[in-house]
């Protein structure tokens, strides 16, 4: 066993206040083994993590339990000692790469301190070699130009490259990977997980992974466990708890997870389309249907395998078609929007860079229209055109027939009520210090909406009960809310005002699985019931197909693809769509194990460089 | 290049400020009550006499008449003639603008060393007895008076224990640099006291949110010691912001100087500006406040340079 955690117990506090995070778990890591914890937020999955390092936060404390490693109690061992296994045995790769590198120093300095740790002896002209030698193994091909860069000059897989170099080049037994793909791109995440399989492959290294995907729990682990609340649920191999989970948690997490194809699967079957439901003729399908259509691309434009081809070709499409061709609410035409930084009076030199490029697209009445991209596609500075947030450099769009671009003062503020934002961050998009049911009833008085306070407050209880949030949460303030009541709010405020059209800026993106199912489950009834129309922005393909009628492609500011959800395997569809597609990992309940043989996305040439610097 | 056309700007930034403190002062001295020559000369002469003594020194002229001279005076009559001492303003000023000069560069001195070492025993030690020993004399040092804690200094260092000198700047007689700093010691701790005891704060806290950052993680997981950890990287990221502490924080030490000056009867410009202020003496008012004005300009130039210097981000273009 390379690793061994027997009936860890980890406490924040002393005494009485002492609060148990994780709650004696027991579990091992084999040799050359893929172990994957999965959890929500708070479930103690990090913290599980941190403490095989004893890189506890301060507050917290292993108060019993045994870590082995390779044969070597860890607990228990001071500060100096643990020094020792660090990095020599056990490396870490951490979640956010934009923070994970010092800032001040070039990156060659930081590698070569790195290495200096581990072989003291070494010249510099050696370091400097083996941080070449490095920095290639992870696909990183312009070595001399990354060596001296500052870390804020490369992308953020670059920089996940870089932390795998680290977290690897002492060739450890075990290597903890805290989240390593969150914070990137679909289409990254796929090449970063890649590097990840390649490199514990040639250093022979053992990989525990923490993460809250299954798609990269299916995708990568050979073992998995289940963490809630700092006790696991659930453990075993990795095709044992995704084909048949023995625990309702597991259950319920894996089935709350967006996947392609499943709303058609779910409308054949005649069920609603939502989260959690599952249809009953593909649950024990040989793979999910993304999985053998893409293969089936990859092969040669070869048709689409059973669930999609139903669609593609003609095959009645129920819910979908109900989506009418209504009239169009939104018309943007020919939007651009440039940026300009620098100029007099700055001492810096004027640039500029288009954010949005000659975009043009309808929503119609009644349908949702998902719009996707990568980071800095220009998604949500689009958002902000599509609702006046932000004058257009160039371009019209036209709200219900009239022209929003062209409106200011007052015409602009009667058409407001009528389109309605729900940003990512629920929180920190509401008033602090205001309550939360105020802040619903303020908008509704100064709209004029509500002829009075009282009324306001009336209406205000009529959505806080449209969105599932009992009465009482109208006194609570922003803090007081988890991540779900925060958007229920966020959705809440901007329904109190009756509009059209909601613009909903990523609002799924920072919750965890579960939420995220109670949150789109919530925004289709509502849609149903209240026949509203959705601009929904999102970088995840699986949560736009399920939610959305249209969808349409960003890249670069430009949109290069528009199509309905059901034509998203037909033939024509953009390299970038295509690029998106495959870039998702899908959950495989079948044996046959995850896609091994050639990996791809050894080399950083499909990656992005950071806009502007 | 970038960085010099930057300074550039900000060189000719500094215009507006300037004008618009020079009007500040000039307005202020006037339009307070009180006139120079009738303070002066009021027993001693007739009315008469003494308009004629304003017209001389033009100060019947139009205010505007009055700003554009003086403004004229300061690049070329050396700030105009003092109305009490009759002598250039610069030339009285300025040895004794050194002479505050040298007080405040030995008050900078101290503030940074010891602020920085308070600062960065209380953040390495964190929630630890160091820590909380420090921020408690912090907590206490900070609601000391200048005043207050200077004549302790002085009953302490110069009465009882008679290690230092209790005021002045040199002994009778003229005593060399050795005399020159036992002198400075005392004036350049109360000086720095309070600025001091900010800055600790700010390095502390500092040290404590760098120790939480992913960097430090990541070094820390490959088996990086504590020391060169703080040293290397936590010391490198926390220098901007210690930089920028410290250039405003010259700024609260200069007008601390001031006060401390009188205390221990430092020959600075700040018993000279007083004694102005009683006598009225306009130009000499006016060309103290625009010399310091310009020495707080200067520090905010330098200060912003140097910051923008530390950021990678804005190094190369």
């Amino acid at each position: 066993m390379t690793l061994q955690v027997s009936d860890l117990v980890v406490e924040f506090g002393t005494g009485d206040d002492a609060v148990r995070v994780v709650d004696g778990i027991s579990f091992s890591v084999a040799a050359g083994e893929t172990f994957a914890l999965v959890g929500e937020s708070g479930s103690g999955k990090s913290i599980t993590a941190a403490s095989v390092l004893g890189l506890l936060p301060d507050s917290a404390r292993v108060a019993s339990g045994s870590i082995r490693l390779g044969g070597s109690e860890l607990v228990g061992l001071s500060a100096r000692e643990l020094r020792r296994f660090r990095g020599s045995q056990v490396g870490m790769v951490f979640q956010n790469p934009l923070a994970s590198l010092d800032p001040s120093f070039e990156v060659g300095n930081q590698l070569r301190e790195i290495i200096g740790l581990h072989e003291p002896d070494l010249p510099r002209v050696s370091r400097e070699a083996l941080a070449v030698e490095w920095l290639g193994r992870v696909g990183i091909k312009d070595a001399p130009r990354v060596l001296g860069s500052y870390p804020h000059e490369l992308s953020g897989g670059m920089r996940q490259r870089v932390m795998i170099a680290i977290a690897s080049l002492s060739q450890p037994a075990l290597l903890i990977a805290d989240e390593p793909t969150t914070a990137l791109d679909a289409v990254i995440q796929k090449q970063i997980l890649d590097l990840l399989r390649n490199v514990i492959r040639t250093t022979g290294s053992s990989l525990f992974i923490i993460t809250h995907d299954f798609g990269v729990v299916s995708y990568v682990a050979d073992r998995v466990a289940v963490m809630r609340d700092g006790r696991l649920v659930e453990q075993g191999d990795r095709e044992q708890v995704l084909a048949a989970p023995q625990d309702a948690y597991t259950r319920e997490l894996i089935e709350a997870v967006p996947e392609i194809g499943t709303r058609f699967a779910l409308e054949r079957a005649g069920l609603p389309r939502r989260l959690g439901v599952r249809a009953p003729d593909w649950a024990v399908g040989s793979g999910s249907p993304v999985d053998s259509a893409d293969r089936a691309d990859q092969v040669g434009g070869a048709a689409p395998a059973v669930p999609v081809a139903g669609a593609a070709s003609g095959v009645p499409r129920g819910e979908a078609a109900s989506a009418r061709p209504g009239e169009p609410l939104v018309v943007v035409e020919r939007a651009r929007k440039e940026f300009v930084v620098g100029g007099i009076g700055t001492g810096e030199s004027r640039r500029s860079f288009l954010a949005v490029d000659d975009v043009s697209l309808e929503i119609r009445r009644g349908e949702v229209f998902g719009l996707i991209g990568e980071s800095g596609s220009g998604k949500s500075t689009f958002a902000r055109l599509a609702g006046g947030l932000l004058p257009l450099t160039s371009g019209t769009v036209t709200f219900d027939g009239q022209p929003l671009s062209a409106l200011k003062g007052r015409g602009l503020r009667a058409l407001r009520p009528r389109f309605q934002y729900v940003f990512q961050d629920a929180t920190s998009s509401l008033n602090p210090r205001v309550s939360v049911g105020e802040q619903i009833v303020r908008p509704l008085v100064r709209f004029g909406k509500a002829p009075s306070v009282r009324a306001g407050r009336a209406r205000a209880a009529e959505v806080l009960d449209l969105v599932q949030l009992p009465t009482g949460t109208f006194d609570r303030f922003p803090h007081e809310l988890s991540g779900g009541q925060g958007q229920r709010i966020g959705i809440a405020r901007a329904l109190a005002l009756e509009p059209d059209l909601l613009i909903l800026d990523e609002p799924t993106s920072a919750l965890d699985v579960s939420t995220q199912a109670a949150i789109l489950n919530l925004l289709l009834d509502l849609r149903e019931q209240l026949d509203l129309s959705y601009l929904f922005i999102g970088h995840n393909l699986a949560v736009i197909e399920f939610v959305c009628d249209r969808i349409g492609v960003l890249e670069a500011g430009r949109l290069v693809d528009v199509f309905d959800a059901h034509e998203l395997f037909a033939p024509g569809r953009s390299p970038v769509t295509r690029a998106l597609l495959g870039a998702i990992l899908p959950i495989e309940r079948s044996a046959v194990g995850a896609v091994d043989g050639e990996l791809e996305g050894l080399t950083e040439t499909t990656e992005p460089q950071p806009v502007a610097g | 290049m970038g960085t010099l056309k930057h300074i550039g700007w900000r060189l000719v930034n500094i215009l507006p400020v300037l004008l618009i403190v020079s009007v500040l002062t000039f307005l202020i001295g006037r339009l307070t009550p009180g006139d120079p020559i009738q303070g002066q000369y009021a027993r001693t002469f007739s009315p008469e006499q003494i308009e004629g003594i304003r017209d001389a020194y033009g100060l019947n002229l139009p205010l505007w008449q009055q700003y554009v001279k003086w403004i004229g005076d300061l690049f070329v009559a050396g700030g105009g003639r003092s109305i009490v001492q009759e002598a250039p303003v610069f030339d009285i000023l300025w040895p004794n603008f050194l002479n505050t000069l040298v007080l405040t560069a030995a008050g900078v001195l101290i503030c940074a060393v010891v602020g920085i070492a308070i600062g960065t025993v209380a953040g390495a030690h964190h929630r630890r007895f160091a820590d909380r020993f420090s921020m408690l004399f912090v907590q206490v040092g900070s609601n000391l008076s200048v005043y207050w804690f200077g004549l302790i200094l002085i009953w302490i260092f110069a009465l009882q224990l008679k290690w230092l000198p209790v005021s002045g700047m040199q002994s009778r007689g003229g005593g060399g640099f050795g005399d020159l700093l036992a002198h400075l010691i005392l004036p350049g701790i109360s000086a720095a006291l309070i600025s001091m005891l900010v800055l600790a704060r700010f390095v502390r806290i500092g040290i404590v949110q760098e120790k939480q950052s992913d960097y430090y993680k990541t070094f820390a997981s490959q088996g990086a010691g504590g020391l060169s950890l703080l040293g290397k990287h936590v010391g490198r990221n926390i220098l901007p912001p210690v930089v920028n502490i410290i250039g405003l924080e010259i700024g609260t030490l200069i007008t601390g100087v001031l006060f401390v000056e009188s205390v221990f009867n430092w020959p600075g410009i700040g018993t000279q500006l007083l004694n102005a202020v009683n006598g009225k003496d306009y130009p000499l008012i006016q060309g103290g406040v625009v010399l310091i004005a310009l020495c707080y300009l200067v520090v905010n130039l330098v200060t912003d340079v140097a910051v923008d210097a530390l950021n990678p981000r804005l190094r190369r273009r």
